[in-house]
């Protein structure tokens, strides 16, 4: 087991940070994607029932499936894994965006209105604060979504923690298999956690309490 | 249009999109500067939907609207509100925010600067009988509920409207801080001589704080009157019924002793010690007085504590 690290550390530490890398870039891009469009949909029912079934049925293809579909379009390599994993983690954002700002006491919105706040003003003081907790939580699902489909990613060429996997599988080589695992669980498990706790503070502050 | 009116309606009307029937049917009113008028009503009567047109949160489907003149379809709806105080039953607070940070809310938008602000948060929590040190720094949901309306109340004055909207700001809230509330918000009234136009579907509560009161059914209002006018002198059935009561005592609580008092007799007799009560006193608390004391009558004074008039039972059998 350690031998396999100790002779292919250098690899492992490029595959790693590449994972990260893949990450990293689809949930940015997914989030400025999901941030605006959420939004837009909690306010706008009708538009919802559209697009939310376009985004589940995405979400339905299988990743290997996803990825062979890209294959024409765009060929191997980072771009089509980006836009697949985007693709994929679309509905769990969207979703939790919604589910945030519908979450806002009805209440809240009148006091806010009827004091005088322009609807940008609501959305900044208020609105976004109190649905923040909801949106980190599909932020933290999307990212460990992401993390996880992202090493079958290498299937078509992109690299990641997927290499040593698909290697190992290969190869029939066990060691690497169990170490490709332990590094894509670990990273997964640790991306929750640091992203839970953001949530939890997010949550805090939104419920009143001060927040150091 | 005299210069008295805070609030002037004329014609309005509003159908929601897909009802059947209009919320309500075209409305003339007219609010005096400085008057607490009540509307009373059942739910779905049009008494919200009526309050709501005054800050824009409604546009009307007919019919006009001025505030002090000012035609409100001209003002851009968030600065109209910046001029309006809205308090509603289910207070939203920002809980998020502290108490202060609440409060401060419109003057904030408004750029007060920071040390007015300050000063203008501590009057209002001590208005609302709320010690600024202890509450500037909590949050809402570190209070109970009267206290949160408390908030509510501060909040929608921070920016010191003459007009006050109240949609049952105290409808939510347990009988004893209800009465203490109502009583903290006449005395408000009085200190500042707020136009205040107040939604309740308690009968009692819209009687004892309206200088006059708005009776709503089916979005039509039945009849715009002081409270013992309406007691009196019931322009319909359906306000009838509503205020009839067969148990007398209730119906004391409706009568307050300015609009009854024997004013001929308005010197005090300086061989008795009769009790004496305020003139805002309703016949009810009246003759308890007069149930308690040694004299027939209840000397009636007015908020500079002089001597104005008398009740006896006679008064109270009449009212």
């Amino acid at each position: 087991m350690i031998a396999y690290i100790e002779n292919n550390y250098l690899e492992v530490i490029t595959l790693f940070l590449q994972h990260i890398e893949i990450t990293v870039i689809s949930l940015a891009i997914a989030v400025i994607i999901a941030l605006p469009l959420g939004v837009l949909l909690a306010k706008n029912a009708a538009l919802a029932a559209i697009i939310m079934p376009v985004l589940s049925v995405i979400y339905t293809i299988p990743s290997l499936a996803m990825f062979a579909l890209l294959i024409p379009v765009v060929g191997l390599g980072l771009e089509p894994a980006i836009i697949a994993l985007v693709a994929y983690s679309l509905l769990i954002l969207v979703r939790n965006v919604i589910a945030g700002f519908r979450s806002i006491d009805p209440a809240v919105i009148e006091a806010g209105l009827g004091l005088g706040l322009s609807r940008w003003q609501l959305f900044c003081k208020i609105e976004w604060v109190l649905a923040l907790p909801a949106i980190l939580g599909g932020v933290r699902i999307a990212a460990v979504s992401i993390i996880g489909i992202a090493a079958i990613a290498s299937w078509i060429n992109a690299g990641g923690l997927g290499v040593i996997l698909f290697q190992g599988l290969n190869e029939s080589n066990t060691p690497q298999i169990v170490w490709g695992t332990i590094l894509v669980a670990g990273m997964a498990l640790f991306v929750n956690y640091f992203l839970s706790v953001l949530e939890s503070l997010a949550l805090a502050k939104s419920k009143g309490a001060d927040v150091k | 249009m005299t210069e008295t009116d805070a609030i002037v309606m004329e014609g309005i009307s509003k159908t929601f999109k897909k009802a059947q029937k209009p919320s309500l049917y075209p409305t003339d009113l007219r609010i005096e500067s400085g008057s607490f008028v009540t509307i009373l009503g059942a739910s779905g009567c049009g008494k919200t939907t009526l309050l709501k047109m005054v800050n824009r949160l409604y546009e009307p489907s007919s019919g006009k609207i001025l505030i002090n003149g000012q035609d409100i379809a001209r003002i851009a709806p968030t600065k109209l509100r910046r001029q309006i105080g809205y308090v509603i039953q289910q207070t939203g607070l920002f809980r998020h925010m502290t108490i202060e940070q609440n409060v401060a809310m419109v003057p904030g938008i408004l750029g007060w600067d920071k040390e007015k602000i300050n000063r203008r948060i501590d009057d209002l929590l001590n208005l609302v009988g709320l010690s600024p040190s202890e509450f500037r720094k909590r949050y809402p949901g570190q209070l109970s509920g009267g206290q949160q309306q408390r908030i509510g109340l501060a909040r929608a004055m921070a920016a010191d409207p003459s007009i006050m909207l109240m949609d049952e700001p105290f409808g939510a809230i347990d009988a004893i801080n209800r009465a203490a509330l109502q009583d903290e918000i006449l005395r408000i009234q009085k200190q500042l001589h707020k136009t205040i136009l107040f939604v309740t579907h308690d009968i009692m509560e819209a009687m004892k704080l309206g200088d006059k009161v708005i009776v709503m059914n089916e979005g039509k209002v039945q009849q715009f009157a002081r409270p013992l006018d309406i007691l009196r002198h019931p322009a319909n059935e359906f306000v009838r019924d509503l205020v009839h009561s067969d148990d007398r005592l209730q119906r004391l609580a409706f009568v307050r002793a300015k609009d009854v008092m024997n004013t001929e007799a308005a010197v005090p007799d300086p061989d008795k010690e009769a009790p004496e009560a305020p003139e805002n006193s309703t016949l009810h608390e009246i003759l308890m007085l007069l149930l308690g004391g040694r004299t027939d009558y209840v000397q009636i004074k007015d908020e500079k504590n002089n001597p104005v008039g008398r009740v006896t039972l006679k008064e109270i059998r009449r009212a």
